[in-house]
């Protein structure tokens, strides 16, 4: 390849990158977006909410942590005790459901785009160092 | 999904299939479902999977049926035109994840993992 091929390659990727740039604004502008970043400051800025979540989070992480899964009912009942205060938490309802709706989006966006490619972008561009966390 | 969001969409699509990366893995998805002999191979393999499993449903072992489905995924395996996708299928998912870089950047979160998720 010459210096001029080179150049041109180069430059219809950077008018890729661009395009991908926009396309993450163009999410940014979206509804289901600045719900999602309201939510999440209404969560940030309430203690009560993150202590509801820090401790569910906690008891999800020990029961994992104590014997890989297997629990007594106690504990069961325990947890879904402490599931269902996070949803009859007004802030942390709502920010789990503005997380649901982006990821929504996301999900819509990546079909559109995956069905013109005939291939799953997301599932395609997801770095490898990508987990299930 | 409103419009503004699907044109943008629709112009980095375009803007995808200007790039050699997808312009090749295409290519190459197209020989591979092209060619009758692989596909028909692929045909029997598929239906051999679903033949043992049935078997398996009703507990009875097929020796000879699994012999040939290894037979024929050790064949689809090496096949050429499969490479092919693998090594384009490689070089496209390095220029997409620098995409999903720019979207997450935007975002401030990593857009291919969230979507990828179980939700």
């Amino acid at each position: 390849m010459d210096e001029n091929n080179i150049a041109l390659v180069e430059e219809i990727k950077n008018k890729l990158f661009d395009s991908s740039k926009e396309l993450g604004a163009a999410i940014v502008n979206s509804a289901e977006f600045n719900g999602y970043v309201n939510a999440r400051k209404n969560f940030v800025s309430n203690d009560e909410a993150k202590k509801i979540l820090l401790s569910y989070s906690q008891m999800v992480r020990k029961l994992n942590e104590s014997n890989n899964g297997t629990s007594s009912n106690n504990i069961i009942e325990e947890l879904d005790q402490k599931k269902k205060q996070m949803y009859e938490n007004s802030i942390l309802k709502a920010y789990f459901n503005a997380e649901e709706e982006l990821v929504k989006l996301f999900k819509e966006l990546n079909l559109y785009i995956s069905t013109k490619l005939n291939f799953d972008f997301a599932s395609f561009s997801k770095s490898q160092n990508s987990c299930c966390s | 999904m409103d419009v503004q969001l699907k044109n943008i969409a629709d112009d980095f699509v375009k803007k995808l299939f200007s790039i050699e990366e997808v312009i090749d893995y295409s290519d190459a998805i197209e020989k591979y479902n092209q060619d009758s002999n692989l596909q028909s191979k692929i045909n029997r393999y598929n239906y051999l999977v679903e033949e043992t499993q049935k078997n398996q449903k009703h507990g009875n072992s097929s020796p000879e049926l699994v012999k040939e489905i290894n037979s024929i995924a050790a064949e689809l395996q090496f096949h050429p035109l499969y490479k092919e996708i693998i090594d384009k299928q490689i070089k496209l998912k390095e220029l997409l994840r620098k995409c999903n870089d720019e979207i997450s950047s935007a975002l401030g979160m990593d857009y291919a993992r969230l979507t990828t998720s179980a939700s």
